[in-house]
């Protein structure tokens, strides 16, 4: 019997952010505390093609969180590489825009309460472009929808991303990233 | 005690039109300019609901589309009906096929594209319920989501995954979920 879903253990974990803190649990998830922005090294590798983070966090400030692919410790800001293509349930409101920018835009972060977040990430480690689709439940009007999809269009190969708080905010909470067993 | 919720699942057998189709030692089948790709024996009575996990590139753009399977055949009766959602721009529509012979399999793209897709039940002798969500390079980034049904009371034990436009190459994996 295989095992599908692996948790990935990130190889080191990078911060900023004044009292930022983070710690990778014994269990291979990474609680994160007050961070600007919060880096995971090491969780995409050759063993799998595709990964699943789930994530719950809260922010200071309410806005987009930023989510970069990374590569030994750098983060891949190509102006325009990556293509956001967002769907948004508010009330009886749905709405959709796109935009292409230097990041994938998993979502909004609202404050008062807690964010929840699934993204699939498809073939991040493989020299190819890299799909991304997230999954959100977040409390603006106290309940909304916020669904992305996005592709990054360089051939590179990543094992790790960066989540960015846009502007000062900083963010707390909790994720896992789990490789897809094949 | 802990025990493996996600149980990454080998077919008995594959069957394809196209270049080649290959089992994984693990049990995902990694696939080459296929128009069809069907996996037997990926379902059975250990798990009632099951995750899929397909992603690679397509030579065009296209909506698949899915069968479910018993025994190497494929159900083709109009027992299917799909509920799309997508998302392009800021033109956000939906649209539901009538009944027929095929449901609804996600969107394939020549850059890379990405389905998840949900098994609710094709192995018990009741209705399935299948839901996906995709995202592909179409027009930069593209948003297609189905919701689809088959109202049949059979069991099946695979499924078959046909281009109507193109062929796609990648890898697809099947995940049981322990119950």
């Amino acid at each position: 019997m295989t095992n599908g879903l692996v948790v990935m253990t990130p190889t080191t974990v990078d911060k900023t952010g004044g009292s930022s803190t983070a710690t990778i649990n014994a269990d291979g998830s990474v609680t994160f505390g007050s961070c600007e922005t919060l880096s995971l090294n090491g969780v995409f590798t050759s063993d799998y093609d595709n990964y699943m983070i789930v994530m719950r966090l809260t922010s200071s400030a309410a806005g987009d969180i930023l989510f970069r692919l990374r590569a030994s410790g750098t983060d891949d800001a190509t102006s325009s590489s990556y293509v956001n293509q967002f769907l948004r349930v508010d009330g009886s409101s749905v709405s959709g825009f796109r935009f292409s920018t230097q990041a994938f835009y998993p979502g909004e972060d609202l404050v008062t309460q807690r964010t929840g977040r699934t993204i699939y990430v498809f073939g991040p480690y493989l020299a190819q472009p890299t799909a991304l689709r997230s999954v959100t439940s977040l409390d603006r009007s106290s309940a909304n929808i916020e669904d992305v999809a996005a592709t990054h269009n360089q051939s590179t190969a990543y094992d790790g991303f960066t989540i960015d708080p846009a502007s000062t905010t900083n963010t707390t909470g909790l994720l896992t990233v789990f490789g897809f067993n094949q | 005690m802990s025990k493996n919720g996600l149980i990454l699942l080998t077919p008995t057998s594959i069957a394809y039109t196209g270049t080649s189709a290959t089992i994984s030692a693990n049990g995902s089948v990694s696939f080459t300019a296929c128009s069809v790709l069907s996996l037997n024996g990926v379902f059975s009575a250990d798990y009632d609901n099951y995750m899929v996990l397909w992603a690679g590139a397509n030579s065009t753009t296209d909506i698949p589309i899915y069968r479910l399977r018993a025994s190497g055949t494929d159900a083709t009766a109009s027992n299917y009906v799909t509920q799309n959602l997508s998302a392009t721009g800021t033109t956000v529509s939906g649209t539901r096929t009538a009944a027929n012979g095929y449901g609804w399999y996600g969107y394939t793209s020549t850059s890379k594209f990405g389905n998840t897709s949900f098994f609710y039940g094709p192995f018990l002798s009741q209705p399935t319920a299948v839901r996906l969500l995709s995202v592909n390079s179409r027009d930069g980034a593209y948003l297609h989501d189905d919701a689809s049904t088959h109202s049949l009371s059979s069991s099946y034990d695979g499924f078959t995954i046909t281009a109507q436009n193109g062929s796609f190459t990648g890898r697809v994996a099947v995940y049981g979920m322990r119950k």
